[in-house]
C-alpha cells in the first residue's frame, strides 16, 4: 500500500469510529428504535471487518510499516468494540 | 380550479420524484467533505436538469416526439443504438443499486433478512407497475416522497449559516492538495450528474406521451418542470446542509446508507427517523420503478414499436418484457450483494458519459423551427442550454478520469 492509499484508510476508520460516536450518543438519548439500532450497528460492523481484513493482508510501501500497524491497531480497536 | 389543482399536484409530485438515492449519498458526502462549498453545483444541476425537462415535454407535446425517437432521428442509426445500449445497461445498474437500497431500507424498519425483504420489494414494485395507470405511479411515488422534506425541516432546525450558504452559491475552489482538489472535482461532477439523471427526463418526457400532451399542455410543462424541480432542489441544498452540520464537525464520512438516516435522528428523534426512512423508500423506489420503466420506453421509442403503459400489458409485449426482465435482472445483480452505494456511484458517472448523447438531440429538435413550429424554444432559452451543453461535454470529459484519479470519490 502506498502512502495515499494508507492515509485514506486511517480517514475512513476515524470516521467510522466517529460515527459510532455519534450513534452512541443517538441511542443513549433513547432517540431511536431497536430495529434501527441492530441494522445499523450491523451495517457499521460489516464495513469495520471488511476495512480489518483488507488491512491484514496488505503489504506497505518501504517505509510505511507504521502507518500499516497503526491503521491495522485502528481497525482491530473499532472491531473489538462494540 | 381543477386546472389549478393539476398543476399544484403537477409540482408537488415532480418534487416529491426528485431525489434519489445518488443525490443522497453525494450530497450528503459532499456536505461532509467541502462543507457548503460545492452548493453552486446544486444550482448549475438544477438549472441544466430544469431545461433538460422542459425542453423534453416541449418536444413531447408538440411534435409528440420521446426522446429515443429524436435520438435516433439526430444521431443516426448506428450512434443511436449505441446510446441505447449504453443507456439501458445505466437503467440496470441504476434499477440494481436501487433495490439493494430499498433491501437495506426495509431491513432496518423491518428488521428481517436483507435479502428476503429485497425479493419482497420488488415483487411489490413490479405489482404496482403491473396493476397501476401510469398517472397513479406518478403520483402515489410523488407524493409519498415529499416525506423526504422531513431533511429539510432538520437542516433549518440545525441553524444552517446562512450566509455562508448563499456565498457559496458561486463556484469557489477552497480546497488545497492534489488529492483534495481531484476529490471536489469528482464531488462536484458527481452533484451534477446525481441532479441530470437521464431516466427522471426520459421518464417525464415518456409520461407527456402517455397522458397525450398537446400544445394546451405546453404552460403546465414550463410549470411543472421548474416548480417541481427547483422545490425538489431545496431538499437536495438540506441534504448537503445536514451534511455539513451533523457529520463534517466530527470527521464523518457517511458511506453506508443507513448513515444518511442519521441527521434527522439528532434535532427530532425517532419518528423523524421513520418519516426519513419511508421517504428514502419512496424516493428510492420510484428511482427503481423509473429506470425499469424507461429502459422499456427507450427500446420501443428507438424501434418505433408500441408502447403504453395505459394498454394492457399483453397489448405492448416488448414494452412489457423489457420493463419487467430490467427489473427482474436487477433483483438477480442485487442478490449477488453487490453493494449499492458503490454501484450508484458507477452508475452516476456513467451517467454523466451519456448525458451529452441524449441532451444535444433534445436541444437541437427543441430550437428546431421546422418541427416545433412557433413552439420552438426561444433565442435565449436555447443560448442557455447551449450553454449548459458545453457544461455537459466538460464534466462527460472529466467523469472517468476524475473517478480513476479519486479511486471513485476515496476521502
Amino acid at each position: 500500500m502506498q502512502r495515499e492509499e494508507l492515509d485514506s484508510e486511517l480517514r475512513q476508520l476515524k470516521s467510522l469510529a466517529a460515527e459510532r460516536e455519534l450513534f452512541h450518543e443517538v441511542i443513549a438519548a433513547g432517540h431511536t428504535s431497536r430495529r434501527f439500532v441492530d441494522g445499523h450497528a450491523e451495517f457499521l460492523h460489516k464495513t469495520i471487518s471488511e476495512h480489518a481484513k483488507k488491512l491484514s493482508t496488505a503489504t506497505a510501501a518501504p517505509g510505511l510499516d507504521s502507518l500499516l500497524a497503526r491503521a491495522r491497531n485502528l481497525a482491530a480497536q473499532l472491531e473489538r468494540t462494540p | 380550479m381543477k386546472k389549478i389543482l393539476g398543476l399544484t399536484l403537477g409540482v408537488m409530485t415532480a418534487l416529491g420524484g426528485f431525489v434519489d438515492l445518488s443525490q443522497i449519498v453525494f450530497t450528503m458526502q459532499a456536505g461532509a467533505l467541502f462543507g457548503y462549498a460545492l452548493l453552486w453545483t446544486i444550482l448549475f444541476g438544477t438549472v441544466a436538469i430544469i431545461l433538460y425537462m422542459e425542453m423534453c415535454g416541449r418536444v413531447a407535446a408538440v411534435s409528440h416526439e420521446p426522446v429515443f425517437a429524436v435520438v435516433r432521428t439526430t444521431l443516426g442509426d448506428r450512434l443511436g443504438l449505441f446510446t441505447l445500449i449504453a443507456s439501458n445497461l445505466l437503467n440496470l445498474l441504476t434499477c440494481t443499486a436501487e433495490l439493494g437500497a430499498i433491501g437495506i431500507i426495509l431491513h432496518l424498519l423491518t428488521g428481517w433478512n436483507e435479502r428476503l425483504v429485497l425479493i419482497l420489494g420488488a415483487l411489490i414494485l413490479g405489482t404496482l407497475v403491473w396493476v397501476l395507470k401510469f398517472e397513479w405511479i406518478e403520483r402515489i411515488f410523488g407524493l409519498w416522497g415529499l416525506l423526504m422534506i422531513v431533511f429539510a425541516v432538520a437542516a433549518w432546525k440545525l441553524h444552517p449559516d446562512w450566509p455562508a450558504l448563499a456565498t457559496h452559491l458561486i463556484p469557489q475552489a477552497p480546497v488545497h492538495g492534489k488529492h483534495e482538489t481531484f476529490l471536489y472535482a469528482y464531488f462536484a461532477v458527481g452533484i451534477f450528474s446525481a441532479l441530470l439523471m437521464e431516466y427522471e427526463v426520459h421518464f417525464y418526457s415518456s409520461g407527456a406521451i402517455e397522458e397525450k400532451w398537446g400544445i394546451a399542455e405546453l404552460s403546465e410543462n414550463t410549470i411543472v418542470a421548474t416548480g417541481g424541480t427547483a422545490l425538489g432542489s431545496l431538499v437536495t441544498v438540506a441534504l448537503l446542509v445536514v451534511g455539513v452540520l451533523v457529520f463534517m464537525p466530527r470527521g464523518i464520512f457517511p458511506d453506508l446508507l443507513s448513515t444518511t438516516a442519521l441527521p434527522v435522528l439528532v434535532p427530532y428523534g425517532q419518528k423523524a427517523l421513520l418519516i426519513a426512512l419511508l421517504g428514502m423508500l419512496a424516493a428510492i423506489g420510484s428511482a427503481a420503478i423509473q429506470t425499469a420503466m424507461c429502459a422499456g420506453y427507450n427500446i420501443c421509442q428507438f424501434f418505433r414499436i408500441k408502447w403504453d403503459k395505459n394498454l394492457p400489458p399483453t397489448e405492448v409485449p416488448i414494452f412489457t418484457i423489457s420493463w419487467v426482465g430490467t427489473l427482474v435482472l436487477a433483483l438477480v445483480i442485487a442478490l449477488t450483494g453487490t453493494e449499492p452505494l458503490k454501484l450508484v456511484d458507477y452508475s452516476i458517472i456513467l451517467g454523466m458519459v451519456l448525458m451529452p448523447f441524449t441532451y444535444y438531440p433534445i436541444l437541437k429538435a427543441s430550437g428546431d423551427h421546422a418541427r416545433m413550429g412557433k413552439h420552438a424554444t426561444g433565442r435565449v432559452q436555447q443560448r442557455v442550454a447551449w450553454g449548459f451543453f458545453v457544461m455537459i461535454v466538460v464534466a462527460a470529459v472529466l467523469a472517468i478520469p476524475l473517478m480513476v484519479v479519486t479511486k471513485v470519490g476515496q476521502p
